[in-house]
C-alpha cells in the first residue's frame, strides 16, 4: 500500500487485522488512504518513527501527518509508544490519535497526561465506527495545520 | 453461743481469779474470826485476872491495915473464940477497965474470917495459905504449894485456870512478904522481914466472864459471817463485770481476728496484697499475700525499699525506682505495672499503686500501697493482642488476596472490554461489508440473516458495556453532594422521552426530601429505574410514572412507581441480581443488569433497595439514602 518515495500521511499501529481492515476501509471511504503505513506492534511503530531496525533506511525527516495508535499491542504497548513519541524532540509534534476498545478511565487519563491529541473508543457498531474514523481522518489530515510545513 | 460460753468458763482467768479471791476472803474471814474469838476468851480472862488482882489487893491492904495495928481486939464469941494458935502471944486476952473481956484477932485471923464470910460479886473466894501455917486450915493444896514454892523463887504472881467441881475457875495467888508487924505473931516461927510468909489466893468463877465472852463471840461470828457473805457477793459481782468485759473483749478480738482472716482470704483470692513503707525509718511491711506473689520467705526479706527493688525484675528496677521517686517528689499518683522474675525464670506482672502521706514540713512520711498480681490478666491481654494481631494479619492477607482478585477481575473486565469488542466489531463490520460489497448477489433472506447476526452482536456489545458499567460502579470514587432528586428525575425523564417519541409518557414528581450522594451515580439509578418504568409500561396506552418519597430520621425514602406489567412477587429476590430477568427478551429487551447496578449504587451510599409489584398492576422500586453521609465501601 505504501509507496516508498511518497510522504507517509498515516501511520496505523494496530495488531488486530480485522480492526485494521475496518479502519482502512473507513478511511478509504473518505479517500484518505493515499499513503498509509500499517504496523502490527509497538516496536515496529517505534522502528518506523525513529528509522531504526527494519526501517533503518527511512528518511526520518518525513514523518506521518497522524499516528493512529491502538493501546493494547504486542511487545511494546501503545502507552509506551505514545510516551516515546511525545518524549522525543523529533516526533513530539506528530498528532497521535489513540484508537482503543478500552473505556478504562486510567488509560484515558494516562494518555492525556502523556500528551495524546485525541482519544477515540472504537464503537462496536460498524456504522458508528466508519463515521468516527472518517471524521478523525478528515480532521487530522485535512483540517489540522501541522507546525512544520 | 451460750453453751460455748459455759464451756469456756472454767478456762476463764476471771473465774479463776474470782475463785482465788473467794478462797482468800474466806481464809481472811476465818482467820479474823478465830483471832477475835481467841482474843475474846483472853480478854475475859484478863478482866477476871484484873478482878482477882483487885480482890487480892483489897485483902492485902486489909491485912496490912490490921498488921499496922498489931491486930484487933474483939469480944470473944463462938465465932471468934480466942485464937489458940496465938497462945504464945502476950496479951492475947485482955479485960477493959469496965471489965469487958477482949481477945486479940491477929491479921490472918481477921482476914480468914472476912474471906470466910464474905465473897465478891463474881463468886470470888479468898484464901490465905502458907507452907508453914499457924492454923492448919490454912495449909496449901497442891496448886497453892507449887505457887508458894515459885514465890520463894521470886515470882510476884501466879495464876491458872482450873476446874473446881466441874466449873472453870481462875485462881490467882500473890505472896505475903514478912513485915515488921508480922513478927508479933509469926516471929516465933523464925520469919524475918522480907521473907515470903505465905500467899493470898483468890478463886474466881469464870462462868460470868465466859457468858459475856460467849455473847461477844456470837456477835463476832454473825458479823464475820455477814462480812464474808458480803465479800463473796462483791467478788461475784466484780467477777460478773469482769466476765462481761472479758466476753466483750473476746468478742471484739474474735471480730478483729475474723476481719483480719477475711482480709487475708480476700487478698489471697484477689492476688492483691497491701504494703506500707515508713519513709523515715525505711521499714517496709508487706501483707502475707505480697510475700506469696513475690514468692519470698518473710525470713529472707530485708523489709526495706532497697530490698523491694532487689526483688523485682532487674530490667524494671530503674523504671520502678524512677516512677516511685517521681511520685514522691511531684505528689503524683503512683500506678505502674512491672515484672517480677521468679527463681525458676517465670515472669509475673504486678500492678503497684500507692498514696503517700506528707508531714507538716512537706516531706513524705509514709506510703500506703497495694500490689496486684495481674499476670493472668496480662497473659489474657497478650493472648487477645496476639489473636488480634493474627486476625489483623489474616485480614491483611485476605485483603491482599481480595485486592489481587479484584485486580484480576479488573484485568478480566479490561480484557472483556477490549478483546471481546474487537471480534464483535469484526462480526458487525464484516457482515455489513458483505451486504455493501455483494448486495446484488444476496437475496432478501440472506440479508435478513446477516441482519440477525448484526443484531446479536449489538446485543452482546450492550451486555459487555453493562458489565463494565456495573463493575465501574463498584470501583468508582464517590463524590458526596446535595442532590435534588425531583429535578434529576425530570431531567432523566426528558432525555429518555426523547428516545421514545411514539409513546405517551407522564411523570409526576412528589414533594421529595433533599438527598446526599454522588450526583452521577444517583442519576444512573434514576435513569435505570425510569427507563425500566418506560420499558415495562410499553403495552399501556399511557405510561404513568411517579417519583415520590418522604423524609426519615436516619434515612430518606424514595420510590419510582409505574403502571406497567409488574412482576410476580415470588421472584422479587431475582430482581436485583446480575443478568436476572423476569421477562423474555422478546417481550422486553434488556441485559438484566439495570437493577443490579441500582442496588450496587444505593448500597454503596449506605441505603437499602426493595421492590413490590403485582402482575399487570405495576411495579414500585423503593430505595433509601442515609440522612448523614455514609460511605459503605465494604459493599464494593
Amino acid at each position: 500500500m505504501t509507496q516508498p518515495n511518497e510522504a507517509v500521511e498515516i501511520l496505523l499501529v494496530e495488531d488486530t487485522p480485522t480492526d485494521a481492515e475496518l479502519t482502512i476501509r473507513a478511511l478509504k471511504k473518505r479517500s484518505l488512504v493515499n499513503n498509509l503505513v500499517w504496523v502490527k506492534d509497538g516496536a515496529e511503530a517505534l522502528d518506523f518513527l525513529f528509522a531504526s531496525g527494519a526501517y533503518a533506511g527511512r528518511d526520518s525527516a518525513h514523518q506521518p501527518k497522524v499516528v493512529l495508535l491502538d493501546l493494547r499491542l504486542p511487545r511494546v504497548s501503545g502507552i509506551e509508544v505514545l510516551r516515546r513519541i511525545k518524549a522525543d524532540e523529533r516526533t513530539r509534534s506528530i498528532p497521535v490519535v489513540v484508537l482503543t476498545s478500552s473505556k478504562e478511565d486510567v488509560d484515558v487519563e494516562e494518555c492525556y497526561r502523556l500528551g495524546v491529541n485525541s482519544y477515540i473508543t472504537k464503537p462496536v457498531s460498524f456504522d458508528a465506527f466508519i463515521e468516527a474514523v472518517g471524521e478523525l481522518g478528515l480532521y487530522w489530515l485535512l483540517l489540522n495545520k501541522a507546525p512544520r510545513e | 453461743m451460750k453453751n460455748n460460753r459455759l464451756a469456756m468458763f472454767p478456762h476463764s482467768t476471771v473465774f479463776q481469779n474470782a475463785a482465788l479471791a473467794a478462797l482468800a476472803w474466806t481464809a481472811v474471814s476465818a482467820g479474823s474470826l478465830s483471832w477475835y474469838l481467841i482474843g475474846s476468851d483472853q480478854q475475859a480472862l484478863e478482866i477476871a485476872r484484873h478482878e482477882a488482882g483487885a480482890y487480892i489487893a483489897k485483902d492485902i491492904a486489909f491485912r496490912a491495915w490490921a498488921t499496922s495495928h498489931g491486930g484487933v481486939y474483939v469480944p470473944p464469941t463462938d465465932g471468934t473464940p480466942p485464937n489458940p494458935y496465938l497462945s504464945g502471944v502476950p496479951d492475947r486476952d485482955v479485960v477493959t477497965t469496965s471489965g469487958k473481956k477482949l481477945t486479940l484477932m491477929n491479921p490472918a485471923y481477921i482476914l480468914r474470917e472476912v474471906q470466910t464470910h464474905f465473897s465478891g460479886p463474881f463468886g470470888e473466894k479468898g484464901r490465905i495459905t502458907s507452907l508453914r501455917p499457924l492454923n492448919p486450915i490454912n495449909a496449901p493444896d497442891d496448886w497453892e504449894r507449887s505457887a508458894l514454892q515459885r514465890f520463894e523463887e521470886g515470882a510476884k504472881e501466879v495464876s491458872a485456870v482450873s476446874d473446881i467441881k466441874g466449873a472453870p475457875y481462875l485462881r490467882v495467888m500473890k505472896p505475903f512478904i514478912v513485915e515488921k508487924g508480922c513478927l508479933k505473931c509469926h516471929g516465933q516461927q523464925g520469919y524475918k522481914v522480907g521473907d515470903v510468909r505465905g500467899g493470898i489466893a483468890v478463886s474466881l468463877s469464870l462462868e460470868p466472864f465466859y457468858t459475856a465472852s460467849g455473847r461477844t463471840k456470837q456477835n463476832l461470828v454473825a458479823g464475820h459471817a455477814a462480812g464474808w457473805m458480803l465479800g463473796l457477793i462483791a467478788i461475784g459481782f466484780v467477777a460478773r463485770q469482769n466476765r462481761r468485759r472479758e466476753i466483750e473483749r473476746k468478742r471484739a478480738e474474735d471480730a478483729v481476728r475474723r476481719s483480719e482472716s477475711g482480709l487475708a482470704e480476700a487478698q489471697r483470692i484477689a492476688h492483691l496484697g497491701n504494703w506500707e513503707l515508713d519513709l523515715v525509718s525505711n521499714v517496709l511491711s508487706w501483707s502475707a499475700e505480697i510475700y506469696r506473689i513475690f514468692e519470698i520467705d518473710p525470713q529472707e526479706f530485708g523489709a526495706s525499699y532497697e530490698a523491694f527493688l532487689a526483688a523485682i525484675h532487674p530490667d524494671d528496677r530503674a523504671m520502678v525506682d524512677q516512677a516511685y521517686t517521681e511520685s514522691l517528689a511531684k505528689r503524683t499518683p503512683y500506678d505502674i505495672v512491672h515484672r517480677l522474675l521468679m527463681k525458676d525464670g517465670r515472669i509475673k506482672y504486678v500492678n503497684q499503686r500507692c498514696e503517700t502521706y506528707y508531714g507538716s514540713d512537706g516531706k513524705p512520711v509514709r506510703s500506703l500501697g497495694t500490689t496486684h498480681d495481674i499476670t493472668e490478666r496480662q497473659r489474657a491481654e497478650e493472648q487477645v493482642r496476639a489473636l488480634n494481631q493474627e486476625l489483623e494479619e489474616r485480614v491483611k492477607e485476605r485483603t491482599v488476596q481480595l485486592e489481587h482478585a479484584n485486580k484480576e477481575l479488573e484485568a478480566f473486565a479490561f480484557s472483556v472490554s477490549h478483546d471481546l469488542r474487537a471480534p464483535l466489531r469484526a462480526i458487525d463490520g464484516f457482515s455489513r461489508i458483505l451486504v455493501e460489497d455483494y448486495e446484488a448477489e444476496l437475496d432478501p433472506e440472506a440479508r435478513r440473516l446477516l441482519g440477525v447476526v448484526r443484531e446479536n452482536s449489538a446485543h452482546m456489545a450492550q451486555l459487555i458495556d453493562d458489565i463494565l458499567s456495573f463493575s465501574r460502579m463498584g470501583r468508582r470514587d464517590m463524590e458526596a453532594g446535595e442532590i435534588d432528586i425531583g429535578t434529576l428525575a425530570r431531567s432523566v425523564f426528558d432525555e429518555l422521552r426523547a428516545g421514545a417519541p411514539e409513546r405517551t409518557l407522564r411523570l409526576t414528581v412528589g414533594d421529595l426530601p433533599a438527598a446526599r450522594g454522588d450526583q452521577a451515580m444517583i442519576r444512573q439509578v434514576l435513569a435505570n429505574l425510569i427507563s425500566n418504568a418506560i420499558k415495562f409500561t410499553g403495552p399501556r396506552p399511557e405510561a404513568l410514572i411517579e417519583v415520590g418519597g418522604n423524609p426519615g430520621a436516619d434515612e430518606n425514602h424514595y420510590y419510582v412507581r409505574d403502571n406497567g406489567v409488574g412482576f410476580e412477587m415470588q421472584y422479587v429476590d431475582k430482581l436485583f441480581g446480575v443478568f436476572q430477568r423476569l421477562h423474555s427478551a422478546e417481550a422486553f429487551e434488556g441485559t438484566g443488569i439495570g437493577l443490579a447496578i441500582v442496588k450496587r449504587i444505593i448500597e454503596r451510599h449506605g441505603g437499602r433497595v426493595w421492590a413490590e409489584g403485582r402482575v399487570d398492576a405495576g411495579a414500585t422500586i423503593h430505595f433509601t439514602l442515609p440522612v448523614k453521609e455514609k460511605r459503605d465501601d465494604a459493599a464494593q
